[in-house]
């Protein structure tokens, strides 16, 4: 630990250079937040002194929501008003639940008006699981800024990669409910590499399984010299310890042969209890598996570790074809695998660690905690993305990919891949469409991801029309369809018909989320019960949003101001003062629209200092190498 | 106008390419102009840099696999390899393009026979570029053919990898 900085009272001991910034790991079953200090990242405790916040949340009788163990030991016996495994609802519809799931919770009936979303029934009414996810998402938020000393200026927060478009833009609609600016959706395996990558300093390639409460992702990943580039990644969105839980669930209920379906109270009970006897095996050869129904009635049972690992012995193979599939997309033997990290809760189980050593003939690495490991890797990617490591320092560089091919429905309900699965984002592919009858001026689109090639068997991502086309005989219209994957995985779409020029921008809203109205609403009346003054708040974020330019164009000025005329120069600078004196008075309209006219005036200055970026890249030694 | 895909790399249109060589340029070029390396910097260099990202992973992603490097090198010299008003193929590769299939249908299932069909398909794959690059840029009629063959095959071979991956 290094020594602490304390400055002089009344002092600030380096003014507006150090941002605010946190990594959060939004999990199934528990969720975290984390940050740096002093360059090393540790995740921080709620004042009882635990780091993990159990991924549960309770509507009270009382109009409180409760979050967190307070929740969860209330699980059994308010079990429709106390949500968990609510990443499990993310991004779904009514239709993609599972029977256990929802045997759990009272849902409202699917209708047009919510298109077939996912609303849970509880005391305070309809909730979704967005809103479920921003309370956990808040809880963190209040306790890195009650640690930290002031407002975040933003967070990473981290998915499995194997999410799909529709759940990251969920987490993502999520977190700004909970009033938190994302600075970037990270990848869980891809963020634990960072954690061990950067502890290790590293070279080579690594795969990363991590299994968590309700989702298992493997990733391959090769670094050099402070690059991460993720190969391949697969996984399955539905794969958890949770189900090792209810495999075991599955077999007492079976052996006691109850009679009656179990409420939802006495599922919840019957799985916490499996849950206990799952963590006791992994360190015990036997475990009871005790259950009280309530009325003092109540079951147990005996079962033994190799019971239990026969029981979940599938789920484990499951995430071994995975492993397989991952290496052969990667084009990698398991020879070529330098090692094996283990990420989440559920890899303590001795039956996963085994199986992965006689897969790869070597022990798995564990040495950070795995249950910590994400939200560490995410806090040391949330600072450099928040512009804490300074320009020429020592950052690292991550290149992920995108999980799951985007594709296009075709005629006779085929798919058409426009990005297959694992190219390194961002990435942006156009395709050209023509029409097919004369005189067609509209067009319908629908995009899938998934990998099969047929429509029903991909996950629809959304519908939209282009309309406008002007009328011209069939196939000679030229619709020209872009297709751009983000760094955080999400997916927009434009479209373009390039015989006339008529453009259409489409943000491709998943099927089953929250619509753009619904999201703003709820922020304002979020704001207006914490009571804050959604002015004052646009007001303090066009402030920082003014000041971090102008900070960026001194550092880029200071850096580089022989590439700008002596007149060009002047002017950028005039309006650099504008912009400085708008930002000391209190028009936050007129503080956004000098900070717009200044970004475009010195967009040709960013492009020059681009220029030099990459002409120094394509200097480098390694020239001669290449040609 | 196509857009060049060596000059983003800052080489000139040549078909061998040293893998790891690329591989380093690669990362060096990402290292420069990667959004995430301008974190801290105005909107308007973060949307440069966002552009050229993509510039970068798009030509990464066409220099790094021969068969779309092979086809690049046409297009910048002007030939259109799939041009689709002229597909027609010799029999005789159509004819191997339907034993292929049988194959395929045949090894469905099988790890060992799939394995056998991609390590055969890439021997054939391996032969055409071995074709295009002894052809191009000298001879622009034989590479054209060579690369529409190495297409075909490609493709094929994607399928049974794709057969592989789903067995897995």
């Amino acid at each position: 630990m290094g020594l602490l900085q304390i400055s002089e009272p009344g002092e600030s001991p380096d003014p507006h250079t150090r941002r605010l910034a946190v990594g959060i790991d939004l999990g199934t079953t528990n969720s975290l937040v984390a940050t740096l200090r002093n360059a090393i990242p540790e995740c921080l405790p709620d004042e009882a002194g635990r780091t993990m916040l159990p991924s549960a949340v309770r509507y009270a009788e009382d109009g409180a929501i409760e979050v967190g163990h307070a929740a969860l030991a209330r699980r059994g016996d308010d079990a429709l008003n106390t949500i968990t495994s609510v990443k499990r609802f993310m991004g779904r519809a009514m239709s993609d639940l599972r029977e256990e799931a929802a045997a759990r919770y009272q849902f409202a009936p699917p209708t047009e008006a919510n298109r077939g979303s996912i609303r849970i029934i509880t005391r305070h009414g309809e909730v979704t699981p967005i809103e479920v996810s921003a309370e956990i998402l808040r809880v963190l938020r209040e306790r890195a800024e009650a640690t930290l000393g002031g407002p975040l200026y933003g967070a990473v927060v981290t998915v499995p990669a194997y999410f799909d478009d529709a759940q990251r833009q969920a987490t993502k609609d999520a977190a700004r409910l909970a009033g938190l600016h994302v600075l970037r959706l990270l990848n869980e395996p891809t963020a634990a590499a960072v954690a061990y990558g950067l502890d290790q300093r590293s070279e080579g390639t690594f795969v990363i399984y991590d299994l968590g409460g309700g989702t298992f992702d493997v990733s391959v990943l090769r670094l050099t010299r402070g690059v991460f580039e993720v190969l391949a990644t697969a996984g399955d969105t539905h794969l958890g310890g949770d189900d090792f839980d209810q495999a075991l669930a599955r077999h007492a209920f079976a052996s006691w042969s109850l009679t009656r379906a179990l409420s939802p109270s006495g599922q919840a009970n019957l799985l916490a209890a499996a849950r206990v006897a799952k963590e006791a095996l992994s360190t015990d050869q036997t475990a009871t598996l005790q259950v009280n129904w309530g009325c003092g009635f109540d079951s147990a049972l005996e079962v033994s570790r190799e019971q239990f690992e026969a029981l979940t012995a599938p789920l484990v193979e499951r995430t071994l074809s995975l492993v397989r599939r991952t290496l052969r997309d990667a084009k990698l033997a398991v020879t070529d695998v330098d090692a094996v990290v283990l990420v989440g809760g559920a890899t303590r189980m001795p039956q996963v660690r085994r199986a992965l050593t006689g897969l790869f003939g070597r022990e798995p690495f564990s040495d950070l905690n795995p249950d910590e490991v994400v939200a560490l890797g995410a806090a040391i990617q949330a600072d450099q993305l928040a512009g804490n490591t300074r320009e020429g320092g020592a950052a690292h560089l991550l290149l992920d990919v995108i999980p799951l091919s985007l594709g296009l429905e075709t005629m006779g309900g085929l798919v058409e891949k426009i990005i297959p699965r694992n190219a390194t984002i961002p990435v942006a592919k156009a395709q050209e469409f023509t029409t097919f009858k004369d005189g067609q001026t509209a067009m319908s689109l629908h995009v899938v991801q998934g990998e099969r090639e047929r429509v029903e068997d991909c996950r629809s991502l959304a519908r939209f029309e282009l309309r406008g086309i002007p009328p011209m005989v069939a196939g000679a219209a030229r619709i020209r369809v872009t297709f751009q994957v983000d760094a955080d995985g999400l997916l927009s779409v434009s479209a373009v018909e390039t015989t006339r020029g008529v453009r259409a921008e489409i943000a491709v809203k998943p099927s089953y989320g929250l619509s753009e109205d619904e999201i703003v609403g709820m922020l304002k009346s979020a704001y207006a019960h914490a009571g804050e003054d959604m002015q004052a708040r646009a007001l303090a974020e066009a402030r920082v949003e003014a000041q971090s330019l102008l900070g960026a164009l001194e550092t880029a000025l200071a850096a580089d101001a022989e590439l700008l005329s002596a007149e060009e120069r002047s002017a950028l600078e005039e309006r650099m003062q504008h912009l400085a004196h708008l930002v000391e008075g209190d028009d936050h309209r007129a503080i956004a629209r000098a900070a717009e006219d200044l970004n475009r005036a010195s967009s040709e200055f960013a492009a020059r200092r681009m220029d030099r970026a990459v002409k120094r890249a394509l200097t480098g030694r390694t020239v001669n190498e290449v040609l | 106008m196509a857009v060049d895909h060596f000059a983003v790399f800052g080489l000139s249109p040549t078909f061998a390419l040293d893998p790891a060589a690329l591989a380093t340029r690669y990362r060096e070029l990402q290292q420069a102009v990667h959004p995430d390396r301008y974190a801290a910097s105005s909107a308007a260099e973060q949307q440069i840099a966002v552009a050229r990202a993509l510039e970068v992973n798009a030509a990464w992603q066409c220099l790094r696999d021969p068969v779309a490097r092979a086809l690049h090198l046409l297009e910048l010299a002007g030939v259109d390899a799939l041009d689709p008003s002229e597909t027609a193929m010799p029999a005789e590769f159509l004819m191997r393009q339907i034993e292929w299939r049988e194959k395929l249908a045949e090894a469905a299932g099988s790890e060992t026979a799939l394995a056998a069909l991609d390590a055969a398909m890439t021997e054939e794959l391996n032969a055409e570029i071995a074709r295009f690059a002894a052809s191009y840029p000298a001879a622009l009629d034989t590479a054209r053919d060579a690369a529409r063959k190495m297409r075909f095959i490609a493709r094929q071979r994607e399928a049974v990898e794709q057969e592989l991956s789903a067995l897995a």
